[in-house]
């Protein structure tokens, strides 16, 4: 038995759901009350009717909330919370300790900044049985999917289609880009549908990006749909026995046309097309671990200092070919035919032996020497005794 | 209340320390959030700490990188050195780092700000995971922060100066699919700061129709915070510690901005208000010599809003001074011995900016190298003689004023 969370831009496309049930497959509508979620499907005041459709409930509160916002929301949950086994899918820390903590009701927990193993598992032995599904960032690799689902007893849940989220302002960013009589003057409008919009950069390599606005803030989406529904068969070998299926950005028309088609990747384990619907592939088959950006700059000082060299201070001047100034932090004094090694900041290495001209000048915490100049040494090179160890 | 300074390499935490900070923030070569920082190294992280020691500052490691797994288990070794070198605290924002290394870590832990902690019932959850003081998100007014400090009985830091990011901490990841780059693992490429077009996708109706008065926008990046002016206000709501941000920045805004909220502070400590307030314009012209985006109070007092969005290109960001150099002591009794970062002229104004009182500024009539020969324009990274008859410490940070 697999489950689909699922998204729809409306809670009047659930009561269409009933045609869809088959057998192994628990779909699970998603409500998403827009005063409290980043990109809501419906009102609070929708909460009664959803609760009359039959099946799991889940509320969805995934904003990050300030302090004044989250008495505001706990309020509510402690209202609703008393319906029987109601689920809330939540993103905020603060917000999971309130339910777990001042409310019988279960959670499930966006983790999608927790990026290891570590991290999945504490929550879930923080929550224990009341924490009954957990849902992963989408950049998860296959090699790490398996790490958490080895190690955490908990309906797991992966990013089966949907758009990408990559960027969460709290600040509502588009609207005073509009004409007051418009949309920005009106919070109320605002709220009620949110603001959709394509956004492009000249300066750098991507090519758009969906941008939507709602009452809690931006959200800035890939510009594709990531799809691992080619995927599902292989995650479900991995542990994964949940998977989001997000349609809020689908117009009502096009949703159970597409629905149904999605549908099918979980029923038959064939290739389906969603041609209509650009979309990217995902991260399963990489590991992004590798890719962190790296500026080596100081990775080579640090190799010079794990050799056991004996890091003396820098060279702050290299005049004219007539003499250096070496800017010293060793406590004993450098002296005419010390050899020292030059680590220049192209990594190259100069070793030679001093001339020490005079000492310019003393403190506490460092000296000043002239010496004669060195042939290739550079400006703010490095100074070390070797290591003879 | 504490005063913490960036501290990107050791120049910089040098500044940090001798213009008046209490603590400093500074990083080794993984695991934190500026791989394009210098940063330091073990052993200059080992030197660092025994600097700050010796002048009774407090330093902190930052390791607040959102890690994958394979990062968490090469932890262990630093964070054994990081014990070892008497480091002052850790700031981390990994729930998985902080319960892999609850079990050896002797270190107090402090929250990052990237874990997002925006309310008391979230710092309840991190208190029973062993945290001892919050780094709040920068959404927190100055009030709640106070509300979270009492209900949670921990310590609060509460950024007070510098960049911001337009994303709440930790939840944008622009950088990784943009640019290759893992925002939250030292590689963010700053594409907030952007310029974006913008095109409609909703036109099933004239009705739906969003209508841009601009097409092209930097709607993504944020004005720079400054409150200092508030600093009564940190005081009056027990913030523990206030916090600079800018470990990518220059020395120059180290030592700048440690001056001014230094002086800021033990007025307003010392319950010297109106004097406070006298100063304060000299205090802002302090915050003004660098470049920086426009200075708003973002979230301090009240919810952000659309005032607070900087939306001009950064290269239209300059200060009123040009960092040039440092000095270096006296040399022959009769000069200043000045270490160069940038170019400068005979002619100009400089001035150096004093550890704490009044600046000293001076025109410069003669440039010379240590032969005592003349120079008319000194290259960066090398270090020249100025004839001066102020008695200048050592170490002190020397700007060319622009117009001077």
């Amino acid at each position: 038995m697999y489950r689909i969370s699922l998204y729809l831009s409306s809670i009047d496309l659930i009561k269409d759901l009933a045609s869809f049930e088959a057998a192994g497959i628990e779909i699970v509508p998603i409500l998403s009350p827009r005063e409290y979620s980043r990109q809501g499907n419906s009102s609070i005041k929708d909460v009664g009717q959803y609760l009359n459709f039959k099946g799991k409930k889940v509320i969805e509160l995934d904003g990050l909330y300030t302090e004044d916002e989250l008495h505001e929301i706990c309020h509510w949950v402690k209202m609703v919370s008393h319906q029987d086994r109601i689920h809330f899918r939540v993103k905020d820390l603060g917000l999971l300790y309130f339910i777990l903590k001042e409310t019988n009701a279960y959670a499930e927990f966006l983790g999608e900044t927790y990026n290891n193993s570590f991290a999945i598992s504490t929550i879930a032995k923080f929550g224990e049985r009341r924490i009954t599904l957990i849902g992963l960032s989408n950049e998860y690799s296959y090699e790490m999917i398996e790490k958490v689902t080895s190690r955490v007893d908990k309906d797991i849940e992966y990013m089966g289609f949907g758009p990408n989220l990559i960027f969460y302002s709290p600040r509502k960013l588009l609207s005073p880009l509009g004409k007051v009589d418009n949309f920005s003057d009106d919070s109320t409008k605002t709220i009620d549908k949110g603001i959709n919009l394509m956004g492009k950069s000249e300066e750098s390599p991507h090519k758009g990006f969906m941008l939507h606005e709602g009452s809690l803030g931006t959200l800035m989406y890939h510009p594709k749909y990531l799809n691992n529904l080619n995927e599902i068969f292989q995650l479900i070998k991995f542990g994964i026995h949940s998977f989001k299926v997000d349609l809020r950005m689908i117009r009502a028309i096009d949703t159970l046309p597409l629905l149904e088609n999605i549908l099918k990747f979980f029923k038959k384990n064939q290739n389906e097309t969603l041609e209509n619907y650009p979309h990217f592939n995902g991260y399963l088959r990489k590991n992004k671990s590798n890719k962190i950006f790296h500026k080596l700059k100081n990775r080579v000082f640090e190799d010079f200092d794990l050799a056991g060299n004996k890091f003396i201070g820098k060279c702050i001047d290299v005049h004219n070919q007539k003499y250096i100034l070496i800017e010293s932090f060793n406590k004993d004094p450098i002296c005419s035919l010390d050899i020292a090694q030059f680590l220049n900041p192209n990594g190259k290495v100069i070793k030679a032996s001093l001339e020490v001209q005079e000492c310019i000048h003393q403190s506490f915490d460092k000296d000043i020497y002239r010496i004669r100049f060195i042939k290739g040494v550079t400006p703010m090179s490095r100074v070390y005794f070797e290591n003879l160890g | 209340m504490e005063l913490l300074i960036p501290a990107g390499n050791m120049n910089k935490l040098k500044s940090a320390v001798q213009y008046g900070a209490n603590a400093v923030y500074l990083s080794g070569q993984n695991f934190g959030l500026r791989e394009a920082s210098d940063n330091f190294s073990l052993e200059q992280l080992r030197e660092a700490v025994e600097y700050c020691h010796a002048h009774q500052v407090k330093s902190y490691i930052t390791l607040n990188g959102f890690l994958h797994d394979e990062d968490i288990l090469h932890v262990k070794d630093y964070v054994n050195f990081l014990n070892q070198i008497k480091a002052d605290a850790l700031i981390i924002s990994d729930l998985g780092l902080i319960s892999f290394i609850s079990e050896f870590n002797l270190i107090p832990i402090h929250l990052s700000t990237q874990a997002s902690c925006l309310n008391s019932s979230a710092g309840q959850f991190w208190k029973k995971h062993g945290v001892k003081r919050l780094i709040l998100g920068r959404e927190t007014s100055l009030a709640e922060a106070s509300e979270i400090k009492r209900d949670t009985g921990l310590e609060v830091e509460l950024f007070i100066h510098g960049s911001m990011c337009m994303s709440y901490s930790g939840n944008c990841t622009i950088s990784n699919f943009t640019q290759g780059r893992d925002s939250n693992r030292g590689g963010c490429a700053q594409s907030c700061r952007f310029e974006y077009s913008f095109k409609e996708v909703n036109e099933k109706n004239n009705e739906d129709k969003f209508s841009l008065e601009k097409s092209k926008s930097y709607f993504m990046s944020s004005k720079d915070l400054n409150g200092i002016d508030l600093i009564p206000e940190y005081y009056n709501y027990k913030i523990d510690s206030v916090k600079v941000e800018g470990r990518m920045k220059s020395e120059f805004y180290a030592g700048l901005t440690a001056k001014a909220y230094r002086e800021a502070i033990d007025l307003v400590g010392a319950g010297k208000t109106m004097e406070f307030n006298q100063r304060l314009p000299i205090l802002n012209n302090y915050l003004n010599k660098y470049s920086h985006r426009s200075y708003t109070h973002a979230s301090l007092l009240e919810k952000a809003q659309v005032d607070s969005i900087y939306d001009e290109r950064e290269s239209e960001v300059e200060g009123q001074h040009n960092y040039v150099g440092k000095s270096l002591g006296l040399y022959k009794d009769n000069y200043l011995m000045m270490s160069v970062k940038k170019k400068f002229t005979i002619g100009c104004l400089l001035e150096f900016h004093l550890f704490s009182g009044e600046n000293v500024t001076t025109k410069v009539g003669e440039i010379l190298d240590l032969d005592l020969e003349r120079i008319e324009k000194p290259k960066p990274s090398s270090v020249v003689l100025i004839p001066l008859n102020d008695k200048i410490p050592n170490d002190v940070l020397i700007s060319l004023v622009h117009g001077g």
